[in-house]
């Protein structure tokens, strides 16, 4: 956090020394509490405890500065997540090739995929606490950072506008495999939002934790893969007005991967792992390891939420309905698996959310929402709730 | 009775010239008027460029009672405008609109930021100085 500050100071000091370059800097803290109701476990009926947990997942400060037709952005995060570490999630500048309609983008980026991957951290700005699950970090579709995008916007009628970029970078690529994501999406006036978005590893990918006893990576490649190549599609749609916001996407991603014989014989062998009898029959555990890995995950999600006005501020209600299936995940992040699909018999969960988002002021929001997952466990259904608060605030200088 | 309606009418006209505005731009962007679909895609951060140059948004305030008066007039509320800039400026796609205390600041502000667009109250045209000129809304 000590660090987080002095860069802050250090930033904000260099920006008044250049008072010709438009230099802002903004920032935002999300104080977070949820409580998880007990959970299922896998080979038994007894359920795992959960406490109540205080978090700040999101301690973030942004610095964008641009300069006629430059631009630079830099996103700082010193979550608990990241054990107080400073990370940087974004560090890239850009250069305007051809006004709005191309623009170059360098450095460590979110890639422009669907409708949350480059808003995801901006938190108090969307209905909902938790992200989409197509963008949970314990089982996510694709890396959510790249390297390179070329991206710009033409205007298509006097209300109607396409934009369009296509992206590629280090990724997950395990040698000489070239990534290359591509998102276009359509808008109608300031209401209709329609995309699609496609990624291909491009060759054969490998996950930063690859191993035995090592938490889940950071892009979509198991743990337990040699290699994996795989791609993404979807399209998805969003609706918004004075009072409504509607958002609805569906994806899909095939991997045709291989799995490491050493660490599926250690996932089936040790006691401490949990695996169901679907689990341990893709892998052939007790007999010749089935290296065999290709898999296919399909996600889907609506949100939906209606902007009541108050006297001071406003409430949003807001509902939110996730599926969520994947064969291959297994139950333990600790093991990296997802705590989700790969608890449920068949790798498929639903998550249905209500909540409410009061906004008292533009820069702050706070929200409190209620889960329930919905899924099958040792042959029969078996749901559970969450409970979660999120008080966020927004500064600038 | 009859006074009371007439300081009601009287009242009404005050507050309604309150919240008229203008739209005003930096002299060097040459431009004399505007659509309003044109400023709606401004507003709403579609657009961002003018004539080739990046545009600033110079506002008193998203809830002032111009700029709000403003925004409907467009067809967008306050919420929706904080929402799509805040948007913006937490992802890195654009700043978020300058925000100032007084007619006076929107206007110096306009006038030495090259691109820079801004709202005032009609009542405070006289307060322009030649860096600025009014934009016609057709």
């Amino acid at each position: 956090m000590f660090k987080l500050i002095i860069s802050c100071g250090l930033l904000f000091v260099s920006s008044s020394l250049h008072a010709e370059m438009n230099t802002k800097i903004y920032g935002y803290i999300d104080g977070y509490w949820e409580k998880v109701e007990d959970t299922p476990r896998i080979g038994n009926s007894g359920k795992n405890k959960n406490p109540s947990e205080f978090d700040t997942p999101h301690v973030h400060a942004l610095v964008m500065s641009s300069k006629d037709s430059y631009k630079a952005f830099f996103n700082l995060s010193a979550g608990d997540q990241q054990k107080d570490a400073l990370e940087v999630r974004n560090a890239w500048v850009e250069k305007e090739l051809l006004s709005d309609k191309l623009s170059f983008r360098i450095g460590k980026l979110y890639r422009q995929f669907g409708l949350y991957n480059e808003i995801l951290d901006a938190v108090p700005t969307y209905i909902g606490i938790e992200p989409p699950e197509m963008f949970d970090p314990n089982h996510l579709l694709l890396t959510r950072t790249t390297n390179a995008m070329l991206h710009g916007k033409t205007n298509m009628g006097p209300e109607e506008q396409l934009s369009y970029s296509i992206t590629t970078g280090n990724d997950e690529r395990k040698t000489d495999a070239q990534s290359l994501g591509v998102n276009v999406h359509y808008t109608l006036g300031a209401n209709w939002k329609l995309g699609a978005s496609y990624y291909t590893s491009g060759g054969r990918a490998v996950s930063d934790q690859q191993g035995f006893e090592k938490t889940v990576g950071s892009g979509a490649v198991l743990n337990w893969m040699l290699h994996d190549t795989y791609d993404v599609s979807g399209v998805y749609l969003q609706y918004t007005d004075a009072k409504w916001i509607v958002q609805i996407e569906s994806f899909q991603s095939n991997h045709k991967a291989v799995r490491d014989a050493t660490v599926v014989t250690s996932l089936c062998a040790d006691p401490n792992v949990s695996l169901n009898a679907r689990q341990r029959a893709r892998f052939n555990c007790g007999g010749a390891v089935n290296t065999n890995g290709d898999y296919q995950v399909s996600t889907s999600y609506l949100r939906t939420g209606y902007v009541i006005p108050l006297t001071e501020g406003s409430l949003t209600p807001y509902f939110q309905y996730d599926i969520y299936e994947n064969e291959e995940t297994i139950w333990q992040t600790d093991f990296g698996g997802d705590n989700e699909a790969g608890l449920s018999d068949n790798g498929r969960f639903a998550k249905a959310t209500v909540g409410a988002v009061y906004r008292p002021d533009f820069n702050v929001a706070l929200k409190l929402d209620y889960s329930q997952h919905m899924q099958d466990v040792n042959d029969k259904e078996n749901n559970y709730g969450e409970v979660r608060f999120s008080f966020s605030y927004i500064w600038s200088l | 009775m009859k006074k009371s309606v007439l300081f009601l009418l009287l009242l009404s006209h005050l507050s309604f010239a309150k919240t008229e505005y203008s739209v005003i731009i930096n002299r060097r962007l040459q431009m004399d008027s505007i659509s309003k679909l044109d400023l709606k895609s401004v507003f709403s951060a579609r657009k961002t460029n003018l004539n080739g140059t990046k545009v600033q948004l110079i506002l008193p305030s998203a809830t002032d009672p111009v700029v709000v008066t403003f925004l409907k007039s467009i067809g967008l509320s306050s919420g929706e405008f904080d929402r799509i800039w805040l948007e913006k400026a937490l992802s890195g796609q654009a700043h978020m609109p300058a925000k100032k205390g007084s007619s006076y600041e929107v206007i110096s502000t306009v006038g030495y930021t090259l691109g820079g667009i801004g709202i005032i109250p009609k009542t405070d045209e006289d307060k322009m100085t030649e860096m600025v000129k009014i934009l016609d809304i057709h």
